[in-house]
């Protein structure tokens, strides 16, 4: 009960170090889930929207992906990013940037995936009615993008949940170096380890808070657009 | 207006359309009638382009005319009722007059008290009336419409037909449906066409359908569908 009472003073009265963390958290955690987004979305428009040879072991492959295993998904960024790996030169490995590269090979196959299935079940009647209309390709995408702009932020949220609770491979690339690449996450692990309880046990109501507000916020948002008129 | 010729349609081995040759002149309105599964669909799409022949071609006169077709399932965007009129209107309109003509179509099809309402939430009925509306918007010189009261009740099926007549009649449309209400394609249509396992069974004036479907299945759809009390009104 102590440890949960020094928790919450520490929740409302967070010091320089517990700031940094949340920062960097924040940093990664968007960086990655945008990147994403910007990487999947539409080659998840396309394979939910077209017929071609291969899809179906494409989409074998894909959700294989979606359950990858983070330390497997760090295993080969820091393979990739070591000094002798073939992208060593870079000097990325234990910064933000390789833990953002690390969430993307992570976020990537999910947003694609989930994309490619939320469109997969839209497109054939969005598509008939669009081409009936005689509408332009341009516009029929416009259209398509928009009809599932609710599926698309539901995908968006699911790669952010999956970026802020990652914790294997982002200690694996990221070191969790203090003031550098340290996480909630990651932190939260090593507190426990130390014996903190207490630092753990607020930076996990802190953690818990700011999913719920991404969340609160994005569900909001779209409630909006399906209620547009 | 539109020629088929020697089109042929194959989808899991089994052939859907197989038309010889297939003529509809300007400004006819044309019912296409048969049972479940004897291409009516098929047919549209290939003439709308929706869908690629396996064989034969389709020739419109004058080339480049454009074919509109309104799906079997129709669909309501997940935006307002007059916003979803507006969509198939050329982006060089004004957005004023965008609206004028939204709201014109809005006035014929009794969809003016949904105008603020979203598309994907209509009664299936409503969403027809809607998806004949973004047609409707504009003149259009070729329509295509597979079963477009098919969700409709009674009194939106006359409105539906009663603008559709309106429609073609003032703008000189070719407008060939489908649909499995025979008295719906003798009101509508001039010429009757039934389909048979992606044939042309008959190919008759609407007037001279019922005494001449050689097949029995065009009688049972004319006589028995809609059975009538002496009276003319149906049998319940």
């Amino acid at each position: 009960m102590e440890q949960f009472k020094e928790a919450i003073r520490l929740v409302f009265s967070p010091d320089k170090e517990l700031w940094q963390i949340i920062g960097v958290t924040l940093v990664m955690t968007f960086a990655s889930t945008a990147i994403s987004c910007a990487l999947g979305i539409f080659p998840g428009i396309f394979i939910g929207s077209r017929r071609f040879r291969g899809k179906k072991l494409l989409m074998k492959i894909l959700y294989t992906f979606m359950g990858l295993p983070p330390v497997v998904a760090g295993l080969v960024v820091f393979l990739l990013l070591s000094n002798r790996g073939p992208l060593g030169s870079l000097h990325l490995l234990f910064s933000v940037e390789a833990m953002v590269i690390a969430q993307c090979v992570l976020i990537v196959p999910i947003i694609t995936g989930l994309t490619a299935s939320a469109v997969a079940l839209k497109y054939p009647v969005i598509a008939e009615t669009s081409k009936g209309l005689r509408l332009s390709g341009w516009k029929q995408l416009l259209l398509l993008l928009s009809e599932c702009r609710g599926a698309l932020i539901s995908v968006a949220l699911t790669g952010f949940g999956r970026a802020i609770s990652e914790v294997g491979a982002v200690n694996l690339v990221g070191g969790n170096i203090r003031f550098k690449t340290r996480v909630m996450t990651t932190s939260i692990m090593f507190e426990t380890g130390m014996g903190n309880f207490e630092l753990a046990i607020a930076l996990g109501i802190l953690l818990l808070t700011i999913a719920f507000a991404v969340n609160f916020i994005a569900s909001t948002f779209r409630r909006e657009t399906d209620d547009y008129a | 207006m539109i020629t088929l010729e020697s089109v042929a349609k194959t989808a899991g081995g089994r052939q859907i359309l197989n038309i010889a040759l297939l003529h509809i002149d300007r400004g006819e309105r044309v019912a296409l009638i048969g049972p479940n599964g004897s291409g009516k669909s098929t047919l549209l799409r290939v003439i709308a382009g929706i869908v690629p022949p396996d064989a034969g071609c389709v020739i419109f006169e004058p080339p480049g005319t454009q074919a509109y077709l309104m799906p079997q399932v129709s669909f309501g965007f997940a935006r307002s009722v007059l916003k979803n009129l507006e969509i198939g209107l050329p982006a060089s309109m004004k957005s004023a007059e965008k609206r004028a003509a939204a709201e014109k179509t809005a006035d014929m099809l009794a969809l003016r008290p949904l105008l603020k309402k979203h598309g994907n939430k209509l009664s299936g009925g409503e969403t027809q009336r809607l998806a004949l509306g973004r047609l409707l918007t504009a003149p259009k010189s070729l329509l295509l419409l597979d079963e477009p009261t098919g969700s409709a009740d009674f009194e939106s099926t006359r409105l539906i037909e009663d603008v559709l007549l309106a429609a073609c009649e003032k703008n000189g449309t070719t407008l060939l449906f489908a649909t499995h209400d025979a008295r719906q394609a003798e009101r509508l249509a001039g010429r009757i066409i039934l389909l048979e396992n992606g044939r042309v069974a008959k190919d008759t004036p609407a007037a001279a359908f019922a005494e001449t479907a050689g097949s029995g299945w065009g009688k049972r759809l004319t006589h028995e569908q809609h059975p009538q009390t002496p009276d003319g009104l149906p049998e319940i």
